[in-house]
């Protein structure tokens, strides 16, 4: 039977402080920026990685440290005691949501921050991470099916708008999970939203479900950035103008494809079935 | 509250259960999620019906959303978006974007930009319900800093 546990912890305490001496300017920056690459890919706030980036590397003795994140880039710079200094920057072309790898994460850098992680041991830890999951992969399709069909009620909706819901948010989460590569992800977007209000849409006309309306925003709610919407107000109200700015821009033309997936949906529906 | 309104409330504790496993949250977190998510609904649901507009309501639901996600984040050592992602997805205004959407569709242009005027109110009142909570958590954190450093100059 397979396990879907967490690999274990290192239980020997080891510090961080032996190998910090002659740990080189680049080689402490590189790891600081490995973690905070992998908390922006999961789904971290921009200043969550500055600040982790920037204990990370005081924790393996930089004197002064400058990080710059954005939804999409990291830039920093740091300078070592002895006055050797280094900048490297990352680049991050997807994100997702995903709360244990980026609980993990974060507890990696406590644990850096604690002097528990020698620098040599920082990959493996991002390994050991990277292996880990928190379940088995199907329960996420059972997520996909109850988000979809609880929100058709919340919104209104009957028991029976909750199972049409639920099966083309089984569908949306089935081609959301299985993304073709090197498709752009907007047109996927519009793809999946297309696909997935189809779907609502033939089942309410074949009976399934009664309201068309509940089914497609229990649907939406899978697909809308509506919560990156938030996040980037919160970003914008907390000084972080250009991350929240950046993520605005993307929540926008992201909710303007799902929108055009949706529409094309309705309009083929006034075809079809007028 | 009525009936009708319990169950949209049992609804959206579901929905954020399935949104928890979307996420991806650790199985032991998926509760605390669901109780944020249950107090972001029940707030809602009270303060709808008691003030007019849609700020002050979603406002302070994500107030309390994110007030719960802060203290679950300190007593359970996990970061605060963990349970304030999943808490505050009942929030979002999904049914708003997709009558907006539709509006302008058929070219209902004033309803529909009614709508997505609405949807960007509700955002807003979120976004400031969250920085809101962020504020409190320092806040506090400050005064229990203060109040140690005295306690430890008197010993």
């Amino acid at each position: 039977m397979r396990k879907f546990s967490v690999p274990p912890v290192p239980t020997t305490p080891v510090t961080a402080g032996g190998d910090v001496s002659s740990a080189s300017a680049e080689a402490v920056l590189s790891k600081a920026l490995d973690v905070g690459e992998g908390i922006l890919r999961c789904g971290g706030e921009p200043h969550r990685i500055e600040d982790t980036v920037g204990r990370i590397c005081s924790a393996y003795g930089a004197a002064h440290t400058d990080v710059f994140a954005l939804p999409s880039l990291v830039v920093a710079g740091i300078r070592m005691p002895d006055g050797t200094g280094a900048s490297q920057m990352r680049r991050i072309r997807s994100t997702k949501n995903d709360m244990f790898r980026l609980e993990m994460m974060n507890e990696l850098s406590r644990r850096v921050c604690a002097g528990r992680v020698p620098l040599d041991a920082v990959d493996s830890e991002l390994e050991r991470i990277c292996s880990a999951r928190p379940f088995p992969e199907w329960l996420e399709y059972l997520g996909g099916v109850i988000g979809a069909g609880g929100f058709a009620v919340f919104f209104g909706g009957t028991v029976l708008d909750a199972v049409a819901a639920a099966v083309a948010g089984f569908l949306v989460t089935l081609l959301n999970r299985h993304r073709a590569r090197g498709v752009n992800p907007l047109v996927y977007s519009l793809l999946i939203s297309f696909v997935g209000a189809l779907a609502g849409l033939l089942l309410v006309h074949f009976g399934v479900g009664q309201n068309s309306d509940m089914v497609i925003i229990g649907i939406i709610m899978l697909l809308i950035p509506g919560l990156a919407l938030g996040n980037a107000v919160r970003d914008l109200l907390f000084g972080d103008v250009a991350s929240g700015l950046m993520q605005i821009a993307q929540a926008f033309i992201t909710a303007i494809m799902v929108a055009a997936g949706f529409s094309l949906a309705l309009l083929l529906q006034g075809v079809v079935f007028p | 509250m009525t009936a009708s309104d319990w169950m949209k409330v049992i609804a959206g504790v579901v929905a954020t259960l399935g949104f928890s496993i979307l996420f991806r949250l650790r199985p032991r977190h998926w509760c605390f999620s669901a109780l944020s998510a249950l107090l972001g609904c029940i707030v809602l649901f009270l303060t709808d019906d008691a003030f007019d507009g849609l700020f002050l309501p979603n406002f302070l639901s994500a107030l309390a959303v994110a007030a719960a996600a802060e203290l679950f984040a300190v007593l359970l050592k996990a970061p605060s978006t963990v349970f304030l992602l999943t808490g505050v997805i009942v929030l979002v205004p999904g049914g708003m974007l997709f009558y907006g959407m539709r509006d302008l569709l058929v070219q209902h242009d004033a309803a529909g930009y009614a709508s997505l005027y609405d949807a960007l109110v509700i955002c807003l009142g979120i976004g400031c319900g969250i920085i809101s909570a962020s504020f409190f958590r320092y806040l506090f954190h400050r005064v229990s800093l203060l109040i140690h450093k005295s306690r430890r100059k008197d010993v």
